[in-house]
C-alpha cells in the first residue's frame, strides 16, 4: 500500500475506533481535518470520508437517537459496516469497500428518516457543508460540488446563507462591472 | 444595446430563486442574446425538474428556453475543443507540493468556451474562480495559499492563456444584470416601482448565492 492507501485506511480505523467509543468530538475535528486533505489531494475517497465522520458525529450529539430503544441494534449495524470498510481497504478490495459504504449510506439514510426532523437529511447536508470548505479553499463551485457528491443548486443556497463573500474582498466592484458591461454592449 | 452573454447554471438559479427571471426576457428585448449551453440546461432545468425543492425554478428557466428569449446552443467541435483547451490549462495552472491543482469542472469550461467560439460580448457568471481565473489569475494564486495554507506555484502560460484568449469578453454578475436592469426601468416594470427596489433585488440575489458582499452592495447604492 501507498501512502494515501495507508493514510485512508487510517482513517477509516479512526473513525470506526471513535465511533465505538461515542467520541462526537472527535469524529467531527477529524472530519474537518479530512476535508481539507481531501480538497488538498483532490480525493474523493477522502472527502466521502470527511462526509461519513460528520454525519457520525451529528447522530452521536442528537439525544433523541442515541437514547432510543432501537440505537444498539443500530448501532451494531453502522459499526459492522465500519468494521467491514477497514477490512477491504487492508485487503485492498476496493469494490467490496465502496459495496460497503453504499450500505453505510442506507443504513444511515435509515435512521435520518426514522428520527430526522428535517427536509434535508444528514449525508447531504454533510455534503453541502464539505462542498461549501471546498470552494472557500479555491476550487470551483462546479468543482466543489462533484468532489463531495452535493446538489450544485443547494450548495448556491447554503453558500449564500453564510458570511462567505462578506469575507472576500472584490476585485472589481457591481459600479465597475456594470461600466464595463455597458461599454461592452455598446450602450 | 446589442450583444451576446453566455450564462451559467449559477446565475440562473440566482436569479430564478430570487424570481428576477424575468429580467433576462426583457433585456432579450433590448438587444442582449442570452445562451447557455446543453449541460447548463441539464443541470439547472432536466435534473431540477424531478426534485420538488427546484421544480418551480427550473420551470421559470424552461419557459425562458421554450419562448425563444433563452437560447440554448449545443457544443460543437471547435466548441468542443476549446472546452478540452480550457480544462487543460486551467486544471494544470496551479500547483502544489502534490501537484496540479484541479479548480475548474467541465460546466464552468463549457460556458467560457461557447462565449470565446461566439466572440460574445461577456459572461454571466457568479462563480468567483472562473471570474478570478480570466480577470486576476495571480490573486487567485494567492486566494488558494492562504485558504489551502500551503505554498503555491502558478504557470505562468497558462495565465497568460486566459488573458488573450478572454481578452475583450467582460466577465459579470447577476449582480450587475440586476443594476442594468434597473437602470432601464426593467426591474421597476417587473417588481414594481417601489423604494428601495435594487436594495432588495441585491440582496435578495446575494442571499440566493451570488457572490456579493453586503459592503459592495452598499458601496453600490450610494454611489
Amino acid at each position: 500500500m501507498g501512502y494515501l492507501e495507508n493514510k485512508i485506511c487510517a482513517n477509516m480505523s479512526a473513525i470506526l475506533s471513535y465511533f465505538r467509543k461515542g467520541r462526537a468530538l472527535e469524529l467531527r475535528i477529524l472530519a474537518n481535518d479530512l476535508i481539507r486533505h481531501a480538497v488538498k489531494l483532490d480525493n474523493k475517497v477522502l472527502a466521502e470520508q470527511s462526509v461519513i465522520a460528520y454525519v457520525l458525529h451529528k447522530i452521536l450529539t442528537k439525544e433523541h437517537i442515541i437514547s432510543s430503544r432501537t440505537w444498539p441494534k443500530n448501532k451494531a449495524r453502522i459499526l459492522e459496516d465500519l468494521e467491514k470498510m477497514v477490512l477491504y481497504l487492508r485487503r485492498s478490495e476496493i469494490e467490496n469497500f465502496e459495496n460497503t459504504i453504499s450500505h453505510l449510506h442506507i443504513n444511515l439514510e435509515r435512521i435520518d428518516d426514522y428520527f430526522g426532523r428535517f427536509v434535508q437529511g444528514l449525508l447531504d447536508k454533510a455534503r453541502v457543508k464539505y462542498a461549501a470548505d471546498a470552494y472557500f479553499m479555491g476550487v470551483s463551485l462546479g468543482h466543489a460540488a462533484q468532489l463531495l457528491g452535493a446538489d450544485k443548486k443547494t450548495l448556491i443556497a447554503y453558500i449564500g446563507a453564510t458570511k462567505f463573500y462578506d469575507k472576500e474582498t472584490p476585485l472589481i466592484g457591481i459600479e465597475d462591472r456594470l461600466k464595463n458591461l455597458k461599454k461592452a454592449l455598446g450602450d | 444595446m446589442q450583444g451576446t452573454l453566455t450564462i451559467d447554471s449559477g446565475s440562473l438559479i440566482s436569479l430564478s430563486t430570487s424570481c428576477l427571471f424575468d429580467i433576462i426576457k426583457e433585456l432579450s428585448n433590448l438587444g442582449i442574446r442570452f445562451v447557455v449551453s446543453t449541460s447548463v440546461v441539464e443541470e439547472s432545468v432536466s435534473y431540477p425538474l424531478k426534485v420538488k425543492r427546484f421544480e418551480l425554478n427550473a420551470l421559470r428557466i424552461s419557459r425562458g428556453i421554450s419562448d425563444g428569449w433563452l437560447h440554448t446552443m449545443k457544443l460543437d467541435e471547435s466548441s468542443l475543443a476549446m472546452k478540452k483547451q480550457i480544462m487543460e490549462h486551467a486544471n494544470r495552472s496551479y500547483y502544489s507540493k502534490h501537484g496540479p491543482i484541479t479548480i475548474l469542472q467541465e460546466g464552468e469550461a463549457e460556458i467560457m468556451a461557447l462565449a470565446y467560439v461566439l466572440n460574445a460580448n461577456g459572461i454571466v457568471t457568479d462563480e468567483r474562480t472562473m471570474r478570478m481565473l480570466i480577470e486576476d489569475p495571480y490573486g487567485l494564486k494567492d486566494l488558494l495559499q492562504m485558504r489551502r495554507g500551503e505554498k503555491i506555484k502558478i504557470n505562468p502560460e497558462v495565465a497568460e492563456f486566459f488573458r488573450k484568449k478572454f481578452k475583450g469578453i467582460v466577465v459579470v454578475r447577476s449582480a450587475e444584470l440586476i443594476a442594468l436592469s434597473y437602470e432601464k426601468g426593467i426591474l421597476q416594470k417587473i417588481v414594481g416601482d417601489v423604494p428601495n427596489l435594487l436594495e432588495g433585488a441585491l440582496y435578495s440575489l446575494k442571499y440566493a448565492g451570488c457572490s456579493l458582499s453586503s459592503e459592495e452592495i452598499e458601496r453600490f447604492l450610494r454611489h
